[in-house]
């Protein structure tokens, strides 16, 4: 089993990697090209 | 001399995935999970992330903004700062030159290993051959080597040879996708390993204490640093390839994030092997393997080692060392076409020269420096110190103050800001003006203070790069500076 604080740190880095910085970057780039469609 | 054509990438996600084909290499599978574990686990996530935001991002976005506000490689953009500024953009252009001789020798021993692994899997099962002997005879064998070399040269030369769309473009669109989906495979079986939450304990288990440790700090912004590629030099090169007008800033976030979250995940493989290990053997931390958990010697021993004693025999090791061992030559691949297309483009710029031949010859000459390395591996661990590692480090310091307090990069942000996904405030400048060249500058001081002694063939080798950068320095221009002139005359 992982324990409480590692688990913990991996929510962390999927967080501010995936969610905050890849997740919202691509966001940012699709609402962008959406917009140009429309 | 004819003018050369420009050259564009076809789509967006060509150049992003191009640039994350550049930033992603060896040091995201065998570094950055190591680096964690050393400083204080999961708490290193911490750090490394305060400087991929305030370091890593902003010098990402500055090299895309060079590089496509001048429309060519490193001496050509610094040449067009100021006329005197030209040889730290050869300086940039011969240190990867030189990282690329060496680094193809590494690929090399990983492309013999993706063979070797599978021809040797049921001597590694049945424990008849250890990993560490397998290795050290691979790299006391020149033949072996050289026969790695040539192949990776080839496939590297080839696809910098077909140019930006048909050969980067091309290649990084297909090894990217592939180097990702063979990654998930590596972490399922990583993590469903017995034993491998025990890894994963290791690997994210914070330790908040070893944040006041100033090493950790230091660790956190080299490592940002190089594993970005920011060295002044590809992606400079690689954001000319983009037209005028287009989106630059949320394309580098988009790289940095996509680089960084890679070697978060595989992380996941490797301490999930890790863990694998430690409950073979009965031991209670990593260390106690007395095996490298970091490294070439994680790769070269540490996996193969692993992957003998995988559940399902010799088959199964041999599956999955062929995989880890594509994937490890697929990140360094992508990443040693992006040291050998700068070095063509500064060429270009200056010269004007073809394509074909002069990457051909760079290849060749490459080649043959690397053969040095092949015979002589000792050799690179001090050539590695000075232009893999210091000489970066002073080179972005210079590159950043120079951007910073030389151009003004509020002239870069309103070039960017128009067509720009995510909009660069006024922080842009403070970062790049003063958090970069100050994380540089203690870097610096803190590699060489620590350095105990530097080698002779460092300095040899640094000296040697200095008088080159000078002399091509002092070499005519063939290209539009002399046009210009001409013109003014």
């Amino acid at each position: 089993m992982l324990s409480g604080p590692a688990i913990g740190m991996l929510v962390f880095g999927i967080i501010v990697l995936y969610v905050f910085g890849l997740g919202w970057g691509i966001i940012r780039a699709w609402k962008k090209s959406k917009e140009k469609h429309d | 001399m004819g003018e050369i054509a420009a050259e564009y990438w076809k789509r967006r996600k060509g150049f992003i995935l191009a640039a994350i084909g550049s930033a992603i290499g060896l040091g995201n599978i065998w570094r950055f999970s190591w680096l964690t574990y050393r400083n204080g686990g999961g708490a290193f996530l911490i750090p490394y992330f305060i400087a991929l935001l305030i370091v890593g991002v902003p010098l990402l976005i500055l090299e895309f903004l060079l590089g496509n506000y001048f429309a060519g490689s490193s001496p050509k953009v610094f040449k067009k700062i100021r006329d005197n500024l030209e040889i730290i953009g050869w300086i940039a252009i011969l240190d990867v030159f030189i990282i690329g001789t060496y680094y193809a020798v590494v690929l090399a021993w990983v492309f013999d290993y993706i063979w070797l692994s599978v021809v040797y899997a049921p001597q590694l099962a049945s424990g008849s051959l250890s990993a560490s002997k397998l290795f050290s005879s691979l790299v006391s064998n020149p033949w072996l080597v050289l026969l790695g070399l040539a192949v990776t040269w080839f496939v590297t030369w080839y696809t910098v040879f077909r140019g930006v769309s048909e050969g980067i473009e091309r290649a990084s669109l297909v090894a990217i996708p592939l180097l990702w989906v063979l990654s998930v495979i590596l972490v399922i079986r990583g993590v469903t390993l017995p034993g491998a939450d025990t890894g994963i304990n290791w690997y994210l288990s914070p330790d908040f204490s070893k944040l006041a440790q100033g090493s950790v700090w230091i660790d956190a912004f080299g490592q940002i640093l190089f594993t970005l590629s920011i060295m002044a030099a590809p992606l400079i090169v690689y954001a000319s390839y983009m037209p005028k007008k287009s989106e630059l800033p949320n394309s580098a976030w988009i790289t940095a994030f996509a680089n960084c979250g890679f070697s978060f995940f595989f992380g996941f493989a490797t301490w999930g092997i890790i863990g694998y290990l430690m409950s073979l053997n009965n031991v209670a931390s990593p260390e106690a393997l007395k095996i490298p958990l970091g490294g070439g010697g994680l790769a070269f021993i540490t996996i193969p080692t692993a992957m003998g004693r995988l559940p399902g025999g010799p088959s199964v090791a041999a599956v999955f060392g062929l995989i880890f061992f594509i994937v490890l030559w697929l990140a360094g691949y992508t990443s040693l076409i992006s040291i050998i297309e700068p070095v063509y483009a500064a060429l270009r710029d200056k010269f004007a020269v073809t394509r074909r031949q002069t990457v051909t010859a760079v290849t060749i000459l490459s080649f043959i420096i690397g053969l040095i390395f092949v015979f002589k591996p000792g050799m690179i661990d001090p050539v590695d110190f000075m232009v893999g590692s210091t000489n970066l480090v002073w080179i972005v310091l210079l590159e950043a103050a120079v951007a910073g307090f030389y151009l003004g990069v509020k002239k870069l942000r309103e070039y960017a800001n128009p067509y720009a996904e995510l909009k660069l405030g006024a922080w842009f400048d403070y970062l790049i003006k003063y958090a970069a060249p100050i994380s540089m500058a203690i870097i610096l001081f803190y590699g060489l203070w620590f350095a105990k002694s530097i080698n002779p063939v460092s300095l040899i080798v640094m000296v040697a790069l200095l008088i080159a950068a000078i002399l091509v320095t002092g070499l005519k221009w063939r290209t539009e500076f002399e046009e210009k002139k001409k013109a003014e005359v």
